[in-house]
């Protein structure tokens, strides 16, 4: 086998589906940004893929920090926060995060990727017990596994499940429980308000991924712990910039003590260029019009939502359960996911086909995002297509 | 419905982590800590009690 063909064999048969159809759903080629509109190939399309909820990533206020960060501390800080040092905004955007959500402290990292796998890495040990959503996000199973841990995966959202591995598991140096808030496949949120109950009770170290709950639930956009009345959460929390902050990076918050330990100790922050100042930037002032205008943009959210989740339900298309701002029409066959997704794109539609191994075999979806700026003739036209592609193709929707 | 020759990865297509939660409750239940490296080689229930058999000396009951 030559050097050139040696991993092609991984993704054979998506590969000859690719060719078949003539058309990749991945790695679009976009001449736009990540707007409710995207340019491709000359031709706009409804943007249902991104995850800039809020449309902040193109928010006048949020462009001009950024362009102001860029004068005042040029593109990057080319080294280590720890060797080379931290911008003044920097301590700034991590107070604005702990505020916002209540905590303590906190630390910025250039993605959430890296901060879900460092902060594991650095607060797990070989003696210690995780135990975690079995649909938890791949930078959190990453991180357990290679703590060398033991791991106990719960049920996903089962709270029987987990509670049963609990009173089976004593003994260990220290016990987590480790979940995300939204399920961004198809949008279900943890019941975290019982997981946090139930650690205090049993001594766990509760650790939660908010990157799909953070400026998109709690009545405020607080994200998961004002969805479920949690103050003074005494637990680790992580969550991305990147995603209806409309910037890019992620952090971790949590005690004093454990973010000390955090900011020493992790290797992914201590051998990473630090984020890029103009990064740093765009948060705090994407923080600043979620506090101010949080309540009214995820209300326009819910409301978008309910009309094309409720809009694609009376339809008779099969939605899966969201309470979330996440709606996935199930598809079923790669084949038949891949085409639905072509179909919509002729249509002038971009959405996000999830397939095996992202999702169980002949179990894929079709993902959008109902962001806050798409209006109820966008989402008829979406429905419509959805309609329309059935009538023409019956056998991809049985 | 799962038979002695099912298959685990090709009929029920698990993953990494379904095979940590099968391993996990065979732990629980006959306190037999299966080595992840072993549980690779296996693909259905027979060959599981084949393993525990060969190399963990389990006995059929």
């Amino acid at each position: 086998m030559s050097l050139k063909d040696k991993f092609r064999f991984q993704f054979e048969e998506e590969d000859a589906l690719v060719n078949r159809l003539g058309f990749n759903p991945y790695y679009q080629s976009l001449a736009s940004g990540a707007d409710l509109y995207v340019r491709i190939t000359g031709k706009d399309y409804l943007n249902l893929a991104s995850n800039n909820y809020l449309a902040l990533a193109r928010h006048p206020e949020v462009i001009d920090a950024m362009k102001e960060a860029l004068d005042v501390y040029g593109a990057s800080m080319c080294g280590t926060p720890v060797a080379c040092g931290k911008v003044d905004i920097y301590q700034e955007a991590v107070q604005s995060i702990t505020r916002l959500l209540g905590m303590e402290d906190g630390v910025l990292y250039p993605s959430c990727y890296q901060a879900n796998m460092a902060v594991v890495g650095t607060l797990v040990k070989a003696e210690d017990l995780v135990l975690v959503d079995r649909n938890a996000h791949s930078s959190l199973i990453e991180g357990i596994r290679a703590s060398g841990c033991k791991i106990r995966p719960f049920r996903h959202n089962d709270m029987e499940h987990l509670e049963e591995l609990v009173k089976k598991t004593p003994g260990y140096r220290n016990r987590f429980v480790v979940t995300e808030s939204v399920f961004s496949t198809e949008g279900s949120i943890a019941p975290f308000d019982a997981i946090y109950r139930l650690a205090l009770e049993r001594d766990l170290v509760p650790m939660i991924d908010d990157s799909h709950g953070i400026g998109v639930i709690g009545r405020t956009g607080r994200g998961i712990l004002e969805e479920k009345n949690i103050s003074g959460y005494a637990g680790i929390y992580t969550a991305s910039t990147g995603k209806a902050l409309g910037v890019a990076g992620g952090f971790v918050c949590g005690s004093y003590q454990a973010v000390e330990y955090i900011r020493y100790a992790s290797s992914g922050l201590l051998y990473s260029t630090a984020i890029p100042p103009s990064l740093i930037a765009g948060t705090l002032k994407a923080l600043e019009i979620v506090a101010r205008d949080g309540s009214r943009m995820v209300a326009a959210l819910a409301q978008n939502k309910a009309y094309l989740y409720s809009g694609l339900l009376e339809q008779g298309f099969q939605l899966l359960p969201s309470e979330a701002n996440i709606c996935s029409l199930l598809a079923g066959s790669t084949e038949a996911t891949f085409r639905i997704s072509k179909a919509l794109f002729e249509r002038g539609i971009l959405t996000t086909p999830f397939i095996y191994p992202s999702v169980a075999k002949n179990q894929g979806v079709i993902r959008m995002i109902p962001r806050v700026d798409l209006n109820e003739a966008r989402m008829d036209h979406l429905i419509n297509s959805f309609v329309q592609i059935r009538a023409q193709n019956p056998e991809l929707f049985n | 419905m799962i038979g002695i020759d099912t298959n685990l990865r090709k009929d029920l297509e698990i993953d990494s982590l379904d095979a940590l939660m099968i391993m996990n409750d065979i732990d629980d239940e006959f306190g037999i800590s299966i080595d992840e490296d072993d549980f690779k080689t296996v693909n259905s229930p027979r060959e599981i009690i084949a393993l525990l058999k060969s190399k963990y000396g389990i006995d059929e009951p």
